[in-house]
């Protein structure tokens, strides 16, 4: 076909559309004017199409809570890179300029900077490690992330991987137990010492654990019971929990096993009791889960969201963090573990880690 | 949704200047805001997540605005490019069982609207949302684009690998199961 037949038939094609289409509301109008006889309508059309002008009048976006904020951090963030780029250009320019004010300003500021560094010599550090700190993310491993915050009184929705986690960071603790919108918390299943909340509402059963390192929640698959077991040795926990549960080599001086916790979806709560209050390890089966419909679940992941400081530290050449308020995490062997306590150092937390047998 | 679908002027010209211009990148954001939100809320199940997932489309879109080339698609079909993918991420995403330590269950309660603002609406709209919530996720995606985007079948069919009959096809059919689902709520409710 030559290039001509190609413009004519692509004309044509064009105009027969236009046709059809005129057509069609020519009739439209004919037949709503009673100038026409119209074409019966099923009543199963007429209500399909009535269905349709619903879903094309119908504005859910009343309903959405971030329209004016979002427009307006939005707004903030673009750039007005005339203007920006010429005034930093002029700025460094400008420093470089002998007898300027901006070099008296400099050699100010470097000078406070000196003073300040000899009279408090951590000074620089802590300044440094807190700029760090508010903007850092640890992957752990394949399914174990610490991610920062800094908006310790507010909502926050925090980018991790291709997913995103919302809730509300604390810095340290416990404090009483939230819910989301989602979740009514109204069947205490459990009271041990880790103190168990299991709630069910909607499509999913929430299981809440309350400890003294902070909370944890899970979501369990549909009709599943939000029930963890209770036992007093260590040897009855191992036979429920569907992983090689380890226990600690080393603790503080007269700490015993108090309980253990073992939750739905695969995570044991080991209670070590002493006179500086608990020391509690997490041991959590992540990734994929013998038995898990591969339909509805991809992996099982263990994520935390905190405005306290994190910092990043080896555990037997893997990667750990340190989290404030929290304990030390890692990931290994597919495991998920936290070491923590309320008056837990990060010594003694790596010291409890590296003796785990 | 009535009026969303207008053109905006200069729209072209808006989104060159964008990147650079807030008032440029205001007048594209509230043409557009309603439009990707319903298109959202189609395809999920709460307003919370939708929220999320707008907040998320208009990120993408202002941090990628700068690369948008207007001779290899309309800014319309880019934009919701951007959208079906947030929204395919989300759904992958939502397949992980997550741990969430320390607070992140939080309270959202006091951040919404009044409860007799929630009645009013979810009373408009919940017939409409538990019929669309039966709907595969094709189907959804599908009048999520035309409801929602309000997108042409052409458009449609760019955007989703199908041809544009085919679109009409699988919309009609859609359309008849809604009301096939909405029928059987009006059953129950009797």
């Amino acid at each position: 076909m030559s290039e001509r037949d190609l413009a004519s038939e692509v004309h044509w094609a064009s105009e027969r559309h236009w046709a059809d289409r005129f057509c069609r509301d020519v009739d439209d109008l004919l037949c709503k004017a009673g100038r026409m006889e119209c074409e019966p309508l099923s009543a199963e059309y007429r209500q399909v199409v009535g269905i349709a002008r619903t879903l094309a009048t119908t504005d859910f976006s009343v309903e959405s809570q971030v329209r004016q904020p979002l427009r307006r951090r939005l707004f903030d963030q673009v750039d007005v890179p005339r203007g920006w780029q010429q005034k930093a250009v002029r700025g460094l320019r400008s420093l470089f300029e002998p007898s300027r004010l901006t070099v008296k300003a400099a050699a100010m500021i470097l000078m406070g900077f000196i003073v300040m560094s000899v009279a408090w010599p951590g000074a620089s550090s802590t300044l440094a490690q807190s700029i760090r700190a508010s903007v850092q993310q640890l992957v752990l491993g394949q399914h174990t992330t610490v991610t920062q915050t800094a908006c310790p009184d507010e909502q926050a929705t925090v980018a991790i991987g291709a997913h995103s986690v919302r809730g509300t960071p604390v810095a340290s603790a416990v404090s009483n137990l939230a819910q989301s919108d989602a979740v009514v918390a109204d069947a205490v299943v459990a009271s041990t010492g880790g103190e168990v909340a299991g709630a069910v509402a909607g499509e999913d059963n929430l299981c809440i654990i309350n400890t003294v390192i902070g909370r944890f929640g899970f979501h369990l698959p549909s009709e599943s019971d939000a029930v963890a077991r209770s036992f007093s040795t260590l040897d009855e926990a191992r036979g429920v929990v569907p992983f090689r549960l380890r226990q600690p080599g080393y603790l503080p001086d007269g700490y015993v096993l108090r309980e253990t916790l073992v939750a739905p979806g695969g995570a044991a709560f080991l209670f070590y009791e002493g006179q500086k209050g608990d020391v509690i390890l997490v041991q959590i089966s992540v990734g994929l889960q013998p038995g898990d419909d591969l339909q509805s679940v991809q992996a099982t992941a263990v994520e935390i969201l905190t405005c306290g400081t994190i910092e990043p530290v080896t555990l037997n050449d893997v990667p750990a963090g340190w989290v404030e308020g929290h304990g030390l995490m890692w990931e290994a062997d597919g495991i998920s573990y936290t070491v923590g306590g309320v008056n837990l150092s990060l010594g003694e937390a790596m010291r409890i880690a590296e003796s785990l047998e | 949704m009535q009026g969303t679908t207008a053109v905006l002027p200069n729209e072209l010209t808006l989104v060159a200047r964008a990147r650079v211009e807030p008032a440029a990148f205001a007048a594209v954001y509230d043409h557009y805001f309603s439009r990707v939100y319903n298109y959202v809320r189609y395809r999920v199940n709460d307003a919370a997540t939708a929220d999320d997932l707008t907040a998320q489309v208009f990120e993408r879109v202002l941090a990628r605005i700068g690369h948008y080339c207007p001779e290899r698609a309309p800014f319309a079909a880019w934009l919701f490019a951007i959208a079906r993918n947030a929204v395919s991420d989300h759904l992958r995403a939502h397949k992980r069982r997550r741990w969430l330590a320390l607070d992140v269950l939080g309270d959202r309660r006091s951040a919404g609207p009044k409860p007799e603002e929630i009645l009013v609406r979810k009373e408009d709209h919940a017939e409409l949302l538990v019929a669309v919530a039966c709907l595969s996720d094709r189907q959804r995606n599908l009048i999520g684009l035309k409801f929602g985007a309000g997108l042409t079948n052409r458009r449609i069919a760019e955007l989703t690998g199908l041809s544009e009959s085919n679109v009409g096809v699988i919309l009609y059919r859609t359309m008849r199961r809604l009301r096939a689902e909405m029928s059987a709520e009006e059953c129950d409710h009797e």
